[in-house]
Parts: structure tokens; sequence; C-alpha cells
């Protein structure tokens, strides 16, 4: 006898309970980093963010349309491009969750977890709602952090092989948020697009064959001064803004002004931007239920597809991040048809990162991407 | 301050004593500090008595050892707990402990920018709360690192002990009363709009850009005013805090007053202080502090805020950005290496700590264990063979195997560039596109490259190892050329890096650009038969040391000085005397570069 451990292979009905069961574990994971809608009231409001224009849309059209694969913020520290995600994900709607379930599986949707599929006749399992996940990735963290891993207490005390869920379970629905993304692993980074990009987590390891929904928004940030991201890897995060830190001192002190009015009372400084909180979420709903209606005319598209080749960039997926943009743009504005407008809009951000550049060449391409979109996109 | 640093009379430790008091009274709302240049023995302990004495929390401060790992950081599975226990032992991290205290950082000078970054994360949170306050020492980092940056991002005073008797560094009577008396005026403090547009526009000014730094500077220029005694924060106050909180940070110079157009939106920033700065290019800063002033920052409308700097914060400013954009080896790398070593691919296993060796290797430890349970379930004596006991499998410490792990391992390429006047009027431009195109390709293999450039008397680090390559192409850019060809050192320099890549797990090329003709001696003398000994003994050490090297001759003719260095580096000599920048590029890249 080597291992008394009894398998149970892929079936993932040993997670029943398990949330229960591995609170501590969850709970310190995410101690100070993922902070959710939980506590609205003492997230900085999203309204209240000052300038950083360009960032806020590209946060708009990935929380209204997640296939745009998410967003890359460069800049300097400390100009609030994390304080721009947690409150973005405190301002969006509750979701409803299917109660109990690890991976906050929506009762609405078709794609599940294994384990809610198991239980997808028994309508007895009922519904909940929870904030909107902010998952922070730490730094140095470890893979089975972020895909999960063998339950180790279980397998030991109880010899029972079961699923960890990690912080992709956990950023199901919701957004994954990694702070200076040039400073983590290039492997870890790759896996984490990879994911974002299918929806899906698959675990194959440690005996265990896992796989569960993980469709979430990532985020990246990062100093480019501090090391580049791998080319192949910036190509792959849908939109990318630049940040800049204000130059103009009348909005350097409104941004220390209303931090300090925000340090000093929560609660009163949520409710000065209330209503326009209101606004807001109200327009990220309506433009998550005007999306699939949204047409994009044959002119844009064609258009489109001229400034891509334009511009020189490889293979389809800025085409494709384009049109999305633009339609996620166009449903943000209440429109039913994407204009040539939404699409010069929805440029720079989605293409500008995707040039064939000298990487030795300082001069932004965010410039040529306006430019360019400027006379081809005109009218 | 200028003369402070050449006599260290106490101007440098009664700044220091200010700036300690004004920390004992700020406390969390500024973050913490920086122990800077000059921390050496004894200092920090002299330091860390003084702030004890005007702040009893700092008495005994909460260590935080140099070798926690990120796990220890955030806290972990307690292993050999859980394994006697049967249920899940957690040790809480060094984070969850070290709320409320003051935590001393000894080494944060060694420590891995992801390291940093989640500590600051975890003890310093934006939202308060966290650690009482943070004490960094800094002192083995006088290199760019982008740890550093993150430090500085958020703690809001850097001190400079150079030129300090640690001995001075005693808190003068009655002060432990006055900083009692200011914490508690401190709520009271006001400031009003003006100071804040004065110390946000100064802030601006010298590029920094972080919005938590100018919310520390408005709490500095608080604690200054509750320390004087004052309940509305004056001028005063503020250049305090600019100086303090804001030079050391400061990623360019602030524009020269004289030039200022006088706009509509000008500010009456006289009224902040009545000093003038000096002009930016101040003839006593080192013609290399301007070079790399003008590459940190491009032009900038010019702010009328920059008037109200005292010059005693452009001279921390020049250092400060000599310090981010200057050169020195990166011995710290070895800590990331150690690091990534547990992760990557998994090779095998080994004995080890998950908490700190990397992921446990559940297979192994359970093979391990496997042939001893029998005789473990008598000696536990819970073996009778009955209950759920019998199937609990005995694991002891001794039987944990962690995973193994390979990564690729990463090179960096270290361009020894001749700036002499020989190799200047001859090939400085084809040297420097060679360069430039071998970045490119080094960008896109994820190569590290280093620069060093040796004229005059001496060599330097143009750029420590480092990914960023637009960085490098502006070390480039501005590489002087002219005075003598200090070979020896060039080539020591670029051992020092190359050993320093090595400890961390990269494979170097040190490729020297020169023409051999060396005249100035390691000492930096000139004495042509000195020069040339030294070249080759340093030549052979870094053969000795196996740092694979190629050494391009860009004299007008092939030399035979430069190809006997190239044996006694055993490297690749290739002569170039009518080769361009490609033809450079092409054969470094064939002899494997």
């Amino acid at each position: 006898m080597i291992l008394k451990i009894e398998g149970e292979g892929a079936d993932l009905s040993a997670l029943e309970g398990e949330t229960g069961h591995s609170d501590a574990f969850v709970d310190r994971q995410s101690r100070a980093s993922a902070r959710t809608a939980s506590d609205g009231a003492a997230a900085y409001p999203f309204a209240a963010i000052v300038g950083q224009d360009e960032m806020r849309t590209a946060l708009l059209v990935a929380a209204v349309d997640p296939s745009v694969g998410g967003v890359l913020v460069l800049g300097d520290r400390g100009t609030g491009k994390s304080t721009a995600v947690r409150s973005l994900a405190a301002l969006l709607p509750p979701l409803e969750v299917i109660e109990g379930c690890a991976y906050a599986c929506d009762p609405a949707s078709g794609s599940v977890c294994s384990d809610c599929a198991a239980h997808g006749r028994d309508r007895s399992r009922s519904i909940g709602r929870v904030p909107v996940p902010m998952v922070d990735l730490p730094l140095g963290v470890t893979e089975d952090r972020v895909l999960g891993g063998l339950d180790l207490e279980r397998a030991l005390a109880e010899g029972v092989k079961a699923f960890q869920p990690g912080l992709l379970a956990r950023a199901n629905r919701g957004f994954l948020y990694v702070d200076e993304v040039n400073l983590l692993e290039d492997h870890l980074v790759d896996l984490l697009i990879d994911v974002a990009a299918s929806g899906v987590n698959i675990f194959e390891r440690d005996g265990l064959s896992v796989r569960h929904p993980a469709k979430f928004v990532l985020v990246g940030s990062g100093n480019p001064e501090e090391g580049e991201l791998r080319p192949q890897l910036l190509d792959r995060f849908g939109l990318a803004v630049d940040v800049r830190t204000p130059e103009d001192i009348a909005l350097r002190v409104e941004i220390v002004k209303r931090r300090d009015a925000y340090e000093r009372d929560r609660s009163a400084f949520a409710e000065r931007f209330a209503d326009e909180q209101d606004r807001i979420r109200r327009r990220i709903v309506d433009a998550r239920a005007r999306l699939p209606h949204v047409l994009v005319p044959d002119a844009v598209l064609e258009a489109s597809a001229r400034l891509c080749v334009a511009l020189g960039t490889d293979g389809v997926r800025g085409e494709l991040t384009l049109m999305r943009a633009a339609r996620a743009l166009a449903a943000l504005d209440g429109c039913d048809e994407v204009s040539m407008a939404h699409a010069r809009g929805a440029a720079p951000g989605a293409l500008a990162h995707r040039l064939r550049r000298n990487p030795l060449d300082e001069s932004g391409s965010g410039v040529r991407v306006a430019r360019m979109a400027g006379e081809l996109l005109g009218g | 301050m200028s003369e402070a640093r050449e006599n260290p009379a106490d101007g440098g430790a009664e700044d220091v004593l200010l700036a300690t008091a004004l920390l004992a009274v700020a406390g969390r709302r500024i973050g913490g500090v920086v122990l800077g240049e000059g921390t050496e023995a004894g200092m920090a302990e002299a330091w860390l008595a003084c702030l004890g004495e005007l702040m009893p929390e700092a008495a005994v401060p909460m260590m935080l050892p140099h070798s926690a790992s990120l796990a220890d950081i955030d806290g972990s599975l307690d292993l050999a707990a859980s394994l006697a226990q049967g249920v899940r032992v957690h040790s809480p991290g060094l984070a969850a402990r070290a709320a409320g205290h003051v935590v001393l950082m000894r080494s944060a000078g060694q420590a891995s920018p992801a390291w940093l970054k989640r500590l600051t994360d975890v003890l310093l949170p934006d939202e308060g709360g966290g650690a009482k306050l943070v004490v960094a020492c800094d002192f083995a980092c006088d290199g760019p690192w982008p740890g550093a940056a993150i430090l500085s991002e958020a703690l809001a005073l850097r001190l400079d002990f150079t030129g300090i008797d640690h001995r001075t560094l005693l808190a003068p009577a009655g002060w432990v009363e006055e900083v009692k008396a200011a914490r508690e005026r401190l709520g009271t403090v006001r400031i009003d709009d003006e100071a804040v547009e004065g110390l946000v526009g100064a802030s601006v000014a010298l590029g920094v850009a972080s919005s938590r730094a100018d919310r520390q500077a408005i709490q500095l220029a608080k604690a200054h005013a509750a320390w004087r005694g004052a309940d509305v924060v004056t001028p005063e106050d503020a250049a305090a805090a600019v100086r303090f909180s804001l030079a050391h940070r400061a990623r360019r110079m602030p524009a020269p007053p004289q030039e200022v157009d006088r706009g509509p939106d000008d500010e009456p920033a006289e009224d902040m202080t009545d000093q003038t700065p000096p002009p930016a290019d101040d003839p006593g800063t080192k013609g290399d502090d301007d070079d790399d002033v003008t590459g940190g920052g491009e032009e900038r409308p010019i702010d009328a805020t920059a008037a109200l700097l005292p010059d005693s914060v452009l001279e921390i400013v020049a250092r400060g950005i000599k310090r981010q954009g200057g050169a020195q080896p990166e011995a710290r790398r070895a800590r990331d290496g150690a690091r990534t070593a547990r992760r990557g691919r998994p090779i095998g296993h080994r004995r080890g700590d998950p908490r700190r060796d990397g992921a446990l290797h559940l297979l192994a430890t359970f093979e391990r264990a496997a042939p001893w349970q029998a005789l473990r379930r008598k000696l536990v004596g819970g073996g009778d063979g009955s209950g759920s006991a019998s199937r609990r499998i005995i694991i002891l410490p001794d039987d944990i195997r962690v995973v193994r792990c390979k990564i690729d391992a990463p090179s960096t390429v270290i361009f020894a560039v001749d700036a002499s006047g020989s190799s200047a009027l001859h090939r400085m431009a084809e040297a420097k596109g060679a360069v430039e195109l071998l970045l490119s390709r080094c960008y896109v293999r994820r190569d590290h490259v280093a620069v060093v450039a040796f004229g005059g008397r001496d060599a330097r680090i143009l750029l420590p190892p480092t990914r960023a390559l637009a960085r490098a192409r502006r070390a480039l850019a501005g590489l002087p050329g002219g005075g003598g060809t200090p070979l020896a050192s060039g080539l020591s320099v670029s051992h020092r890096i190359a050993l320093g890549a090595q400890r961390a797990g990269h494979s170097c090329l040190i490729v020297v650009l020169t023409d051999g003709r060396a005249n100035i001696d390691i000492d930096g003398v000139a004495d042509r038969a000195r020069a040339l000994a030294d070249a080759m003994q340093w030549a052979k050490r870094i053969a000795g040391d196996g740092i694979a090297s190629v050494l391009v001759d860009t004299g007008a003719r092939p030399a035979a000085k430069a190809a006997d260095l190239a044996r006694a580096l055993d490297g690749r000599y290739i002569p170039l005397p009518h080769a361009g920048a490609h033809e450079i590029a092409e054969a470094v890249r064939a002899a494997g570069g």
C-alpha cells in the first residue's frame, strides 16, 4: 500500500459544502486583496475619479463587453489605476448566483460548472446575490493559488481527493486585477491571458481533472519604465491605454481634495456622488442590454479593415477588438448602430499596442493611430 | 547643504533630527522612511534609538526578516502542525502580525520588487490601517532598481546620513514633550488652498507622478506646522515638506525660473519662500548630472512653482535623479534569481519546506512516508488498527518533499563601449548604431542588457542590467566621447556586472567595442604600459570566471593589441576596419550574441 486516497476522479460533488470547509483559506487569500462591492459605500466612487478619461472609457467598454479581452493600463505608480478598477467593480450591480457554488455560477446561463450542471435539474438550489468579484492577483503568487489545486487538508486528513478552487475561480464573472503585470512572471501572464480568452480553467494536475468557468475581465497595470511586457503578451490584451499623471495643478489639487474628503467621511462622500454613480450604473446596464442588438454597418467594418491594413496590424485580433470596442461604445452612447465616430474613438485603445514598432522608438503609437483613424474613419 | 557635505558640521544631523521629529509627529500619515545613503554600521541603531525616544511605539520595532517569503508575508499553512493535528493549522502572516507596529525592513535594498510591492501593499494599504510606520534600510541601494521606486512611492521620507556622526543623533532635551504636543495639535492644523496648490505644483514641477506623494506632502507640511506650534500651514512648512518628502522623489529638475512664461495662471509663488533657486545647470553639479536630467524629462511647460524650491531641494533632486538614473551593479538580482527558482518547469523534487522552497510534491511525500507507516503507528500508539485513525497517514516533517523547478536561464548582454577620444573620432557613431541594432535583437529575445562606457579617467555604468530597452537607448544617446582610454576600468566594471548577473543565474556575454589602445590604468593614471597590463589582467579574470566575450576592434585598422586582448579574454576577435553598424551587429550575432 502506498496511498490511501479515495479517488473521485473528475467528480466534483466533493466540492459541495467545500466553500464552508475552506473558508479560512479563502479568507486569508482575500484579506486585503479581494475587495468586493459588499462595502459599496466604502469603495471610492467611480464617478469621483478625476480625469483619466481614456482609462475610464476602456474599463467601461470592458464592463459592457468582456469579450474585448482585457485592459492593459500603462503608467506611473500612484495614478489611481487600481482605485479605478476597484471602484468600477463596486459600481456594478450585484450578480445573481447559484448559492453555494464556488464559482458564482449564473443561474440564467447555460454554461455552469460541473457541480452546478450535476444539479441542473434540481431547482431547489436557491439563488443569491453577491457583489461583482474583484480579485487582486498579488505579485509572486504561486501557480496553485491562481489555478487552484489539490485540497491539502482534505487529502491529508480525510484521504479525499478534492479540488481547492483558486483565484481564477473567485474571479469568475468579475474582474481580475494584476498590478505591475510586467513584474509578474511571463508564464503566469500567459496562463492568465489563456484563461481570460477561453473563459474556462482546465486543471489537469495532481491526479485531478477539473474544468470550471472563469470568465473575467483581466485588467493589468504596469510601468513601462520598469521593464516592458513581451510584445506577444502586449498584443493579447484587448485594449491598452496609457495613463499620465495630470500635469495640471488644478486637477491634481482636486484629486487630493476628493481623496481627503473621501477619507474624512466615506458615506457623505458616497452620498455626494450617488446620483452620478447611479447614472453610470444605469448606462452600463442599459448598454449591456442593448449590446446584442447594436448593428455594425458594413461601411464601418470596411473602413476599420482599411485602417488595420494601413497601420499594418498583424492578424485579425485588432479588427475584432476594434469592432467590439466600437460596438460597446455605441451601446454606452445609447445608439443602435455603430458610427464612424465610435470606431474612431475605439481605435487608439484597440490598436495602438498592436503596431509593429521599433522597440527603441519612444514616441507613442497612439498618436499615429488617432491620426490615421481620423483620416480613414472620417465622416 | 552643499557645504554641509564637505564639512560635516551638524547641518546634516540637524536635518535628520528634524525629519525624525516630523516622522514621529505624522506617523502613518506619511507612510514611513527610507534610511538611505550613509546608513553604515551603528547608524541605523543610533537613529532608531532616537526615533524610539520620540515615538514610544518605535522603541521595539518589529523586524521583518529578509528571508521572509511571500507566503510568510500573507501567512501560510503550517504543514508540520497541520499534519500533527490532522486539521488545517494556519500560521498568521507577517502582515497580520505587523498591524499597528513600527516595522523595520533591514535589507530592503536587496529585496525583489515583487516582494517589496507586496509588502508595501499590505503594510501600507491606501485606505489606512496596516503598520504604524515602515522603516526601510536601503543603504545597499545606490543603483537604479525598481524596488527603489516602490519604496519611495510608499514612504514619504528619505534620510541621507552622509557625513553624519551617529553619536550626534540624539534627540535634544524637551523634544519628547514637544513631539507629544505636536501630535495632539496635528488634528487641528489647517492648510489653505494656496499652500495645497503650491505643494502640488512643486510635485508637478519635480515630475513626481504619484498622488499619494501629494497627500503625504500635505500631511508633512501640517506636521511641520504642528511641530512649530502653529495651527495654519505657512510657506515655511510647505518648503520643509517639499524638501523632505518631494525632493528625493523627483524625476526631473524643475525648470529654471527665468524662463517662466508669465502666463495668466501665474501663481504668487514667491510668498512660499524668498529663496530663489540657481539655474538648473548649476556649475557645481557634475556634467553627467545634466545628462541624466535631460534624459529623464522632456520639454515641459515651465512652472512658476519651480521658483519656490529652495536650493537645498535642487541639490537633493540632482542627487536623487542621479541615484535613479545613475549606475551601480545589480547584485540584488541574485534574490530574484533565488526566488524564481521556485517556479518554472517542474523537474523533480527535493526535501524542503513548502512555505519557503516551493510547492509541496504530494506524491513524493507519500512515497517517503509510506514504508514507515506500520512502524510509526506503533510508535504513535494509536495504531491498534481500529477506526479512522488507522487510515490516517502519519507524515513527519522529514518526509516532506517540494517540487524542484527549472527556469530557462535568462541572459544578460553587457556592452562595454570605448568612449575615449581616439574611438570617438573614428567609430563612435558606428559603435552606437551597432549597439542599438543589437539592443533590438536583445529585445526580441528578452535579454537583459547593460551598457558600460569607458573614457576619460574611468568607466561608468550607463545602464545597469535592464529589460527596459528605451532606457538603454537613452543611455546610449547621452554617451559622451573624449579623453583617455581606461580599458582596464571598463573591463573591471563589466566583470562586476557579469558576476552579479551570473549569481542571479543569468548567462552572460560581454561585448567590448574598443580600439584596444589603453592608456589609463585601473587607478585612473595615464601610463600606457601599466594601462595595457591592467587591461590584460582584467581580461584574464573575465576569462577565468568563465564569462563569454566578444571583442570588436573599432580601430581604423586591425591592431595587434586588440587581438591580444581578445585572446586574453578567451573571446572572439572581430576586426572591423571598415564595417558599419550592420556588420558589427551581424558579427556579434554570429559569435553567439
